[in-house]
């Protein structure tokens, strides 16, 4: 009885994930992992639910502990990521900006509305594909770039890459409740003097989140809004913002 | 009215972020990172530990173990895989596991008293006001699983039994435990709305 069937080494995720299983069976299991993508899935989920469980436990550790364990990283050398390793970040936010990197430039292939000119009037779709995934690309890429999330009022999420040097922000959305066909999604900077300025139309693209939007010609204090418009936008925001971000320092 | 601002996540993937980015740091030898990423994960690492090993002064070693691990290992931290707290977590919960399982330790567990010592109840000094909406989530949904379910799932992670000796405890077959703590997580997995 050698032989474990496919569903019996897919039911083994939980006693996996519990590390309730040992030896020759668990190495068996993890070799199965690096080739079943849908079982390194559940693993991954089955271990943030066992997450969940340790949080549930935390205690206060031992006094000295915290001196003890410092004292001792002072003087323990780290190990080198291993060989397989992707190139690491350079900047702790580079960790969001290459998250958000292929989703973005994904998504930008579709369209995406620039401030101030408008793209791909004369030129075909491919090239201007390409452009604004590269500006893209140099928002998320830029020295100093910064990302800012907030809740909307509706639900979901907001988040904005700004570069502030290149005065160019990316704003993106996720799980924001779908419109009826007779409202829409308005993108505004707000600039400080109280005025506001179309930054487009907001799409929900299938998995709820929204068309990333380049927006450029930021000015110092501008914030960005989400306002509910009806169909077609308006030329100024009629209904209070489910959102505002600030987004130049 | 818009909700209030902050630095957050851009994948909304919870509030650990903070913690990943932190790892990063330390992965490059920054030492005040370590020391926030201790902050973050001393509490957890040492309750989890205490949890499973229970005597307090093996438990300290155990913690102090994985702690200095997660300096050591840091640069192997990949974000695409996990988040950082269960990252860390997996391995405070194999070095417990380890210490429970190893020759001399299994001679003095008294299994008999297995079933009742992993009970969640608050035996343990909870800091944070998240730890307790931690434990109240957990309890909540430990309560939506059938008993077989529930009490192999925390056998096997509180009390750090192989599946073949939950089995043993729960006196039920081998195949069925490892079906059962498959279930029960999954059904955890929803409840609490852990997203993979």
């Amino acid at each position: 009885m050698r032989l474990l069937t496919l569903t019996n080494l897919h039911a083994l995720t939980g006693v996996f994930a519990l590390d309730a299983i040992d030896g020759r069976k668990r190495d068996r299991f993890e070799h199965h992992l690096t080739r079943c993508p849908s079982c390194a899935q559940e693993v991954r989920g089955l271990q943030e639910t066992a997450t969940r469980f340790a949080l549930a436990v935390t205690a206060r550790p031992p006094a000295g502990l915290k001196e003890r364990v410092l004292g001792l990283a002072d003087t323990t050398r780290q190990l080198p990521p291993a060989q397989y390793s992707p190139v690491r970040p350079t900047e702790p936010w580079a960790l969001w900006l290459r998250r958000l990197a292929i989703p973005l430039a994904a998504a930008c292939l579709v369209v995406a509305v620039v401030l101030g000119v408008l793209l791909g009037t004369a030129r075909s779709q491919l090239d201007t594909a390409r452009t604004q995934q590269r500006q893209v690309a140099a928002i998320l890429n830029a020295p100093g770039a910064r990302i800012v999330s907030a809740r909307t009022a509706l639900g979901g999420s907001a988040t904005v890459v700004v570069a502030s040097r290149l005065h160019e922000l990316v704003f993106t959305s996720r799980g924001m409740p779908r419109q009826p066909s007779s409202k829409v999604y308005q993108l505004w900077l707000l600039r400080s003097n109280g005025s506001a300025i179309s930054a487009g139309l907001l799409s929900i693209a299938p998995g709820g989140t929204t068309v990333p939007v380049l927006a450029s010609g930021l000015e110092p204090g501008d914030r960005v809004g989400v306002t509910v418009e009806p169909a077609g936008g308006t030329a100024r925001p009629t209904t209070t913002p489910i959102v505002v971000l600030s987004v130049a320092p | 009215m818009p909700a209030s601002e902050q630095l957050r996540s851009p994948a909304g993937d919870g509030p650990g972020h903070d913690l990943d980015l932190l790892l990063v740091r330390v992965a490059r030898g920054d030492q005040a990172a370590f020391e926030a990423v201790y902050d973050r994960l001393a509490g957890p690492v040492y309750g989890l530990i205490r949890k499973v090993v229970r005597d307090p002064a093996q438990s300290e070693e155990v913690a102090q173990e994985v702690l200095l691990e997660i300096w050591r290992t840091a640069a192997r931290f990949d974000p695409a895989r996990a988040s950082a707290m269960t990252w860390a977590m997996v391995i405070a919960h194999r070095r417990a596991v380890d210490r429970v399982r190893s020759a001399s330790a299994e001679a003095q567990r008294d299994h008999k008293s297995a079933v009742a010592a992993v009970s969640i109840a608050g035996d343990e000094t909870a800091d944070a006001v998240e730890a307790l909406l931690d434990r109240e989530r957990v309890t909540r949904c430990l309560e939506t699983l059938t008993d077989i379910q529930r009490e192999s799932v925390t056998l096997a992670y509180y009390g750090g039994y192989s599946y073949r000796e939950v089995a043993g405890l729960l006196q039920v077959a081998l195949g069925t435990v490892k079906t059962r703590i498959r279930d029960g997580l999954i059904r955890m997995r929803d409840c609490m709305g852990v997203v993979s």
